[in-house]
């Protein structure tokens, strides 16, 4: 507690990007607030729809522009590029970003291209299968026969509690 | 006498078969929440907010708040037995906890602890009892202004609070999540804002599935990167008389670290780790046995434990009466009292008197249980730990998307869900906390409201921010909070540091030469 209170430590070429980001979704929602105002038939700006967009939109563009501005003064413009390379690399080569990266597609496949387009309780098995699978995976029948009944049994609670129990629609 | 009619009215619904059910299940599944790593009670409460949809309002509530006393309680198990806390909240139970367990004193630290969670839940309900209707009575004073400034005042202090030491991108995760409230009907004129032709954004972005997205997900998603394993301690048996004649001689430790906690989780975006942290310091400052610290002292475990417990009612506090919550888990709770139909807020002892005596009949008894059961499940924790996380985690990321599903049953809010998921992720990753932005969306359309219909009452003019003393304070607050994040400010602190340390440096000098 008698510590003086420190940043957190990020990677300053993300900070920089994500400042980037900011400044441009800030600059978007002003532009926008102004075609709300012209849009909405009100005679006066601050009664109109777009008043609230673009105080946010200007809170963001001076946040974003501190952003900016302290990344690049304490690791220079040059270095936060060096730096997104850097981490470019590293984010290619990274096991766990591929793990990440293939369990977030397994998620994308259930959410937008399973879900409501076959029965809940098979594409939820399926699912739950590849998960265990892939995060545990193990070259070995026992194993994987092992994963499949807790995929299954998973499935059955699942469906057991929320949609017998507490009556809770399912997807 | 409305009181005790409302008093009744809450026994009577949290001891019917139903509601001694929903109790019962609640603290369980928040008890096994709290335990296990990765799960956290701001998890549970998005989680269970979609489950308990379907029940009645009051129900629903006693749920929420039993999942919610019982996982921050929960915490304390992993922190005493693996050296891991399960919840944030329970870091500072686990300095002193597991030296003790490695001391073969698990069983007892793990009584002691709960006893604590308990005293000090028990100390933030009467702080909600007597504080609420004050805060509550003081906030119907706001006129619209101070409502919008109330509003934004409440992310700026989040935004610094819970940014762990920067503010700026609390406050930029804070506009981000008002701006996310801008999306769909405008609540003066129903004109759509930023829907892009979709229907489906029309009605604006829902609550729950943001909550599961920025809470949840990244934490499913952690489990595909390996975790590692501590050895794990049994609980060992121990004596109740002993477990508790500790808390008996802790008493002031106890009401100290209650009322710290309390403190701490009624400041907005502080929350349950903080007090926990703080109430540890404290003791620690005070203990007559400094020497004993980090090698296993119950004193630091029931400071923690109580700290920690002590500011969920805290944290209820600014939601009941301002709208404003005190934690990230109090903000998902609030979002989730909005769903079943509550409007915490100025006008609560008005339009809905009873609900106050409700939360605090429900707190009591899911405290009470939460002793009970915390002390049983104990004597299994070693088993419930022993679950392995990366098998866990992708039949919770099921309950994430039914969860999300389940408001509105529309396969779009599980789409939202994943992409505000991809978005907790990128946050998690730029260390940019989610409670300031599920407060923006929460407080967006308040604000909104509440500055347009200031500015047309009074044909836009702005001295009505300058001419009564609630506004004023608000603004002072907000500008004061901003300010100190300024460059010009660092440098005059550091210089002023400098100048301390420098003449600290000269008096030691001084002393020696002597």
């Amino acid at each position: 507690m008698e510590q003086k209170q420190t940043r957190p430590q990020t990677r300053y070429g993300i900070d920089f990007i994500a400042g980037v980001v900011t400044f441009a979704v800030s600059i978007y929602v002003m532009i926008k607030s102004i075609t709300f105002w012209k849009e909405d038939f009100v005679d006066v700006f601050y009664y109109s729809s777009g008043l609230m967009p673009m105080m946010i939109g200007i809170c963001l563009f001076i946040f974003s522009a501190l952003y900016i501005r302290r990344t690049v003064k304490e690791h220079t413009l040059k270095g936060c590029l060096v730096d997104v390379k850097n981490f470019s690399i590293e984010f290619v080569k990274s096991k766990d970003v591929h793990k990440t990266l293939i369990g977030l597609v397994i998620f994308w496949i259930y959410i937008f291209l399973m879900l409501g387009k076959m029965p809940f309780w098979l594409a939820t098995f399926i699912t739950l299968s590849a998960l265990l699978l892939f995060i545990t995976w193990e070259k070995s029948a026992k194993k994987i026969i092992k994963l499949l009944v807790i995929s299954g049994v998973g499935t059955f609670m699942i469906i057991f509690v929320f949609q017998i129990m507490f009556k809770v629609p399912m997807p | 006498m409305d009181v005790l009619r409302y008093i009744g009215e809450a026994f009577v619904i949290a001891l019917s078969p139903a509601g001694l059910l929903a109790l019962v299940l609640s603290v369980f599944v928040g008890l096994i929440f709290g335990m296990l790593p990765g799960l956290t009670s701001t998890m549970a409460v998005a989680l269970l907010t979609g489950l308990t949809y379907n029940f009645s309002g009051p129900l629903a509530v006693l749920s929420l708040l039993a999942i919610y006393i019982g996982a921050i309680s929960g915490g304390n198990q992993s922190a005493i037995l693996l050296n891991i806390p399960g919840t944030p909240a329970s870091a500072a139970t686990a300095m002193e906890g597991y030296p003790l367990a490695l001391k073969g004193k698990a069983g007892l630290a793990i009584f002691v602890a709960t006893g604590a969670s308990f005293f000090g839940t028990m100390i933030s309900i009467v702080c909600v009892a007597l504080f609420t209707p004050l805060l509550t009575k003081f906030a119907l004073k706001f006129m619209s202004h101070e409502m919008f400034l109330l509003a934004l005042f409440g992310i700026v202090i989040c935004g610094n609070l819970t940014s762990g030491g920067d503010p700026l991108k609390g406050w930029i995760s804070g506009f981000m999540g008002l701006l996310m409230s801008q999306v769909g009907m405008d609540t003066v004129y129903s004109y759509r804002r930023f829907t892009y032709g979709n229907i489906n954004l029309a009605g604006g972005i829902s609550l729950l599935p943001v909550m599961i997205g920025l809470f949840g997900f990244p934490e499913v998603v952690k489990a595909f990167s390996g975790a590692k394993k501590t050895a794990m301690q049994q609980a060992t048996k121990y004596s109740i008389k002993e477990g508790l004649g500790i808390l008996r001689r802790n008493w002031f430790n106890i009401l100290r670290s209650g009322i710290l906690g309390m403190l701490m989780g009624a400041i907005p975006g502080v929350g349950e780790d903080t007090g926990g942290w703080l109430s540890y310091w404290s003791e620690k400052k005070v203990s007559k046995t400094p020497e004993l610290w980090n090698h296993g002292c119950i004193d630091g475990v029931v400071a923690a434990e109580t700290g920690n417990n002590a500011a969920i009612g805290g944290a209820i506090i600014p939601v009941l009466s301002l709208a404003i919550p005190g934690s990230t888990s109090a903000a998902v709770l609030l979002a989730a009292f909005w769903m079943h139909g509550y409007r915490p807020g100025p006008l609560l002892m008005q339009d809905t008197p009873h609900f106050l005596y409700y939360v605090i009949v429900f707190m009591v008894l899911a405290s009470c249980l939460m002793w009970f059961l915390g002390i049983v499940i104990s004597k299994f924790s070693v088993k419930v730990l022993s679950v392995d996380i990366k098998i866990l985690m992708p039949i919770v990321f099921i309950c994430c998307v039914i969860g999300a599903f389940v408001v509105s049953n529309r396969l779009f809010d599980i789409k939202l869900m994943f992409v505000f998921g991809i978005l907790g992720i990128i946050m998690s990753f730029l260390k940019m906390p989610g409670a300031p932005f599920l407060l923006g969306i929460i407080l967006g359309n308040m604000a909104d409201e509440n500055l347009r219909r200031a500015l047309l009452l009074t044909e836009a003019d702005i001295s009505i921010f300058f001419t009564r003393p609630i506004s004023i304070f608000f603004i002072v607050l907000i500008t004061y909070l901003i300010l100190t994040q300024t460059p010009a400010y660092m440098r005059m602190q550091e210089k002023r540091e400098a100048k301390k340390a420098a003449a600290r440096a000269a008096k030691a000098e001084m002393r020696k030469k002597d």
